[in-house]
């Protein structure tokens, strides 16, 4: 190892000793404010994963006139499926409809035969490609739909997909902000810890640099005791909320979506603000 | 070795520390710099490993111009000076060997010379026996001894000394003189700044007198530092 390597780990770890109890709350504030952190990207990360989970399932319901004959059904599949984004457009049937409805009810389909008539109306079950499948593009594809001739109604599940997306925009919005209070709050913490403990070895630096020693050697183990504070700050917040995603996921069931890159994320992200924080805290002292 | 040509040092735009000093000192050379306190010798000590810089006038110590000289190339100048003070400026947490050790490890000194080299050092000023003692355990003397001893590890080609004698008492201060003149004797130019004119009355060496930031005479003798 290069001398200057070596010395800077040595002396940054003794100084991390020596200020225990100061250091230890900078890395239990790194620490809680990436677990805030790692929650929210968790969350964000599972509602963006239920928004593909129900793009896949978007079909849209042509509700049709209880009058409307198959033999037109071809005719309008025809210009169903002349319109943007549409895959593929299948005619449900009255019969066919009353018979997936005996099928879904299963034991209980018995409560069909009470019935005098089929109330179903026919139906055309439209699928849309996966890039057409924005809350716009479907509104304006419901507008055309509603205005073919027998269209009585459009159904396309509009205001779940709308609100999923605000959220997810709005969660996306609340990590960058969170990531922005998170950075900022670490460096501060960080940085006044180095500063108080730079200050209290005024006498190594000063030492330091009358025999000659390099302005960047003299920074050395203070950045390498900010980078161990949040190194540290920043393996904790990963354990902890590994830790609460699992136990989490085990609670409620569902297929983790999180991959482990993210906790490493957290671990890296923790050291580069322990880094920068110690970096802020040097420049008017040596 | 060290030219100070009309040095100007002026504080806070009208309190003049230094006005118009211009002197050298050759090769391994002894020069006290004598005057009361407030007289502007600590200052032209600073100047010569340049915690301060010049107002006017050039000042250059062993090739370097402080005029000239940047930030990243000062380290190499003080690599080339030892420096001791009045408050001997010793790391309270590490002892003897460790004190002297630490100001070679962080000036690249490779691990497996630094502690010959420490060793050596202690015992050129007679602490060798002491070198685990921690500073609070040593007098006043002896933590002054400490503090040449990391001044010379890098066998400096000048010592500036800036009123070493200023807490030790008359035996001491005799003694450390002493030490500063075996270290001359080696080939090291030594520049001491002192208020005590009762050091140089019994020396033969170069004195420069130095009294509101002028030079006020000098008394050069030949032979380097002696007892008269």
């Amino acid at each position: 190892m290069n001398p200057g390597a070596g010395y800077a780990l040595r002396e940054g770890l003794r100084l991390l000793r020596h200020n225990r109890a100061l250091s230890s709350i900078s890395v239990g504030t790194i620490a809680v404010s990436l677990v805030f952190f790692g929650v929210f990207l968790i969350a964000t990360v599972h509602l963006g994963g239920l928004i593909d989970w129900f793009r896949e399932k978007v079909e849209i319901r042509v509700i049709l006139d209880e009058r409307f004959r198959a033999d037109d059904a071809p005719a309008l599949e025809e210009r169903i499926l002349s319109l943007m984004g549409v895959e593929q457009a299948t005619f449900v049937s009255r019969e066919q409809a009353l018979e997936e409805l005996r099928h879904g009810l299963g034991e209980d389909a018995d409560v069909i035969d009470i019935l005098d008539e089929n109330p179903l109306p026919p139906s055309f079950r439209v699928e849309v490609f996966d890039a057409y499948q924005s809350p716009e593009h479907m509104a304006s594809l419901g507008q055309k739909l509603s205005l073919f001739p027998g269209v009585v109604e459009v159904d396309y599940g509009e205001p779940w997909i709308v609100r999923l997306s605000r959220m997810v925009r709005t969660l996306i919005i609340v990590d960058v902000v969170l990531g922005i209070i998170v950075a900022a709050s670490s460096i501060f913490v960080v940085s006044n810890t180095i500063r108080l403990a730079a200050l209290a070895r005024r006498d190594v630096i000063e030492i330091m640099q009358l025999v000659g020693a390099t302005d960047s050697l003299v920074r050395s183990p203070f950045l390498v005791e900010g980078s161990v504070q949040g190194l540290l700050g920043g393996t904790i917040a990963a354990a902890v909320t590994a830790l609460l995603y699992h136990v989490t996921i085990s609670h409620l069931g569902g297929e983790p979506a999180v991959r482990p890159e993210l906790f490493v994320l957290l671990i890296v992200f923790g050291t580069v603000l322990g880094l920068i924080g110690s970096g802020f805290s040097l420049r008017k002292i040596v | 070795m060290i030219e100070l040509n009309h040095v100007h040092k002026v504080y806070r735009g009208d309190w003049v520390a230094l006005n118009d000093v211009s002197f050298a000192i050759g090769k391994g050379e002894f020069a006290f710099i004598v005057g009361p306190s407030g007289a502007g010798k600590s200052t032209l000590l600073r100047l010569l490993y340049i915690e301060e810089r010049p107002t006017n006038g050039t000042v250059v110590v062993v090739g370097f111009d402080t005029a000239r000289i940047k930030r990243e190339e000062i380290p190499l100048l003080r690599r080339k000076l030892g420096v001791v003070f009045q408050d001997v400026k010793l790391l309270p947490d590490r002892n003897a060997y460790e004190n002297v050790a630490f100001a070679l490890e962080v000036t690249g000194v490779r691990r497996s010379e630094v502690r010959s080299r420490a060793l050596d050092a202690l015992g050129a000023v007679g602490m060798r026996h002491k070198w685990d003692a921690l500073p609070y355990q040593l007098s006043a003397g002896e933590q002054q001894k400490v503090a040449l001893a990391r001044a010379i590890a890098r066998e400096p080609v000048v010592l500036l000394a800036d009123e070493p004698t200023g807490n030790i008492d008359e035996d001491g201060a005799r003694e450390i003189v002493g030490l500063l003149a075996d270290i001359n004797a080696r080939g090291t130019a030594v520049v001491m700044a002192t208020h005590d004119f009762s050091i140089v009355e019994k020396t033969s060496s170069r004195v420069i007198y130095l009294d509101s930031g002028e030079i006020r005479g000098e008394e050069r003798s030949v032979g380097g530092i002696g007892h008269r």
